[in-house]
């Protein structure tokens, strides 16, 4: 039997498959179509302090070998996630994260700060990204510095392991990387969406309702491919690295350009049951590659020059 | 289940997914409106009125699935039917499928109209919106219930199903009078009901909702929403919605289709 397993700091994932944040709710729902303790790790849907409503329909489009979303960020709040979600999980095996997001440090810090006592969380991703609030896309990792700010204020907060999720927009990303890695982060999720826009050309409006989305899917994997490679480059904080993962074959191809695991987003979506067919493939796969574990691929990519 | 290692019998065990289906008929309506029918003597027995399947075609060049209400359900061959009208890439491939070909169908999903309620029942169904009621009919009349439909569309040519419809108690509209009554169906709605279950254009099940609004008649409607996953994780199909805890953003694949109008919010 092959070694899918990887690590984050202490924590250890079963296998390379983990599930990305806001593209498998908070986890119940994915109950009837999935044996969810077959899953390397689960991240939640982005958790703020209080309930959002998010964004007014249309949140989603299909664009070409992909999808656009604004969903707004809807959500039910620190208070309910405890109470309703982290129950639930009790049952379950598979190495939770939750998503903290927030619109200023603060709000990061109270999640954190509210949530830590419960020994169901086994880590943190800290939200530094999401393009689909009403900012313009904008979002705190397009700066190393207001990355850093709100790391270093969540970091004294909690032993546990803090993941920073990273946005494709930065100028660049392994330099944000790196302000995370400096800041105390155990890991990097990336990428998180592309800010896109859908056009409906007979009412001439935007298709979205928010006008902007987040670009996901198969459209996304070059690029996500290369910003893994780049940040592995850069720092040596494990990455979990993510962009249209549809098969096992585009999971190990992250793992070679430095990924320790992946996420799985939009093949979730097309199809809850995908996260354990691309692991499936990808574990058959594996030993054909001459590999008895992922670490011996992992950042194996070989440039010519 | 595909699939014959222990793996994959783990992945799936007592659990529901995509499953490929081959097309036993297909039927070209007018306009742009297709039938395909489906060998599945699980999904036949299971379907309600209401319930909806996502559809995907593995050959497609499109990524998501599409969310359908089915048709007609035929209990003795196992067979549904997926009535749909061509409104773009997605339903467009579908409609170039042949007998013999496969789509990926997941379900029954969400929640369906509530028909075991006593009482006196109006269906009304606006254009595509029939689709429902081709099952709701036959267990309306198996028990003997006051019932009735009506069922309006632009014209004659896209008034579907008549032949099959002829069974049951039908009054029909069309916007050009070119068969039934002239108008459109909300013209047409009867105090005299206890229940209503409707589904077709947003506009029509607003004036629905409007028009029973202070009466003692509970209704139902099927309500639309731009889907992603329509398992209830992607959280893209949601609309305002009256809830316990007030308006909230309510998933229309998970909480509905099918949704009590005084609890519906409408915007504008």
């Amino acid at each position: 039997m092959s070694d899918l397993s990887f690590s984050i700091g202490p924590l250890r994932f079963p296998n390379p498959v983990v599930l990305a944040s806001g593209t498998a709710g908070y986890g119940y729902e994915l109950e009837p179509y999935i044996d969810l303790d077959l899953l390397g790790g689960f991240i939640t849907k982005g958790i703020y302090p209080a309930p959002r409503a998010g964004n007014p329909s249309p949140r989603v489009y299909e664009t070409p070998s992909g999808m656009l979303n604004a969903i707004g960020l809807q959500g039910i709040g620190m208070v309910r996630f405890r109470d309703e979600v982290l129950p639930f999980w009790e049952r379950y095996k598979p190495p939770l994260g939750i998503n903290v997001a927030g619109e200023c440090p603060e709000d990061y810090a109270r999640v954190v700060e509210y949530l830590d006592s419960h020994p169901r969380i086994d880590f943190y991703e800290i939200n530094l990204s999401c393009p689909n609030v009403q900012t313009g896309g904008r979002s705190p990792s397009w700066f190393p510095e207001e990355t850093k700010g709100i790391l270093s204020t969540l970091r004294p907060l909690t032993k546990r392991p803090l993941i920073a999720k990273l946005s494709p927009h930065a100028r660049s990303v392994e330099e944000i990387a790196f302000a995370a890695q400096e800041a105390g982060a155990d890991g990097v999720s990336l990428i998180n969406t592309f800010i896109g826009l859908a056009v409906d050309l007979k009412s001439r409006r935007p298709i979205l309702h928010n006008l902007f989305g987040g670009v996901s899917g198969p459209a996304v994997k070059p690029m996500a491919l290369a910003m893994v490679y780049k940040v592995f480059q850069r720092v040596s904080l494990p990455i979990l690295g993510m962009g249209g993962i549809v098969s096992g074959r585009d999971l190990l191809e992250f793992i070679v350009a430095g990924a320790s695991g992946v996420q799985i987003g939009t093949a979730t979506i097309v199809d809850p049951q995908a996260p354990l067919r691309i692991l499936r493939e990808a574990s058959e796969l594996l030993p054909s590659l001459g590999c008895d574990s992922l670490g011996e691929l992992r950042g194996s990519l070989k440039p010519y020059r | 289940m595909t699939g014959n290692n222990f793996s994959s019998k783990m992945e799936t065990m007592d659990k529901k997914g995509y499953t490929p289906l081959e097309i036993v008929d297909k039927r070209e309506w007018r306009e742009d409106f297709f039938s395909l029918f489906f060998h599945s003597p699980l999904l036949t027995s299971s379907l309600r009125s209401g319930h909806f399947l996502m559809v995907r075609d593995p050959d497609a060049p499109t990524l998501l699935s599409r969310p359908f209400s089915m048709g007609r359900l035929f209990h003795d061959e196992g067979i549904f039917e997926l009535f749909f009208q061509v409104v773009g890439k997605g339903t467009e491939s579908m409609a170039r499928k042949r007998v013999g070909d496969t789509l990926s169908v997941l379900g029954p999903l969400g929640n369906p109209f509530p028909l075991e309620k006593p009482g006196r029942v109006l269906l009304i169904a606006g254009g595509r919106g029939i689709s429902p009621f081709l099952s709701a009919l036959p267990v309306l009349a198996e028990s003997k219930r006051d019932y009735s439909l009506l069922y309006g569309a632009k014209t004659a040519r896209t008034l579907l199903f008549r032949p099959f419809l002829a069974d049951f108690p039908v009054s029909y509209r069309t916007d050009d009078g070119s068969f039934g009554q002239r108008g459109l169906v909300v013209d047409g709605l009867s105090r005299e009901v206890d229940l209503v279950f409707a589904c077709g254009p947003e506009k029509m099940l607003e004036r629905v909702a409007l028009f029973y609004k202070d009466l003692p008649t509970e209704v139902y409607l099927s309500l639309e929403e731009r889907m992603g996953c329509g398992t209830g994780i992607c959280y893209g199909c949601a609309r305002k919605v009256r809830t316990d805890r007030g308006v909230e953003m309510v998933r229309v694949c998970e909480e509905g289709p099918v949704f009590e109008a005084s609890r519906v919010v409408w915007d504008e």
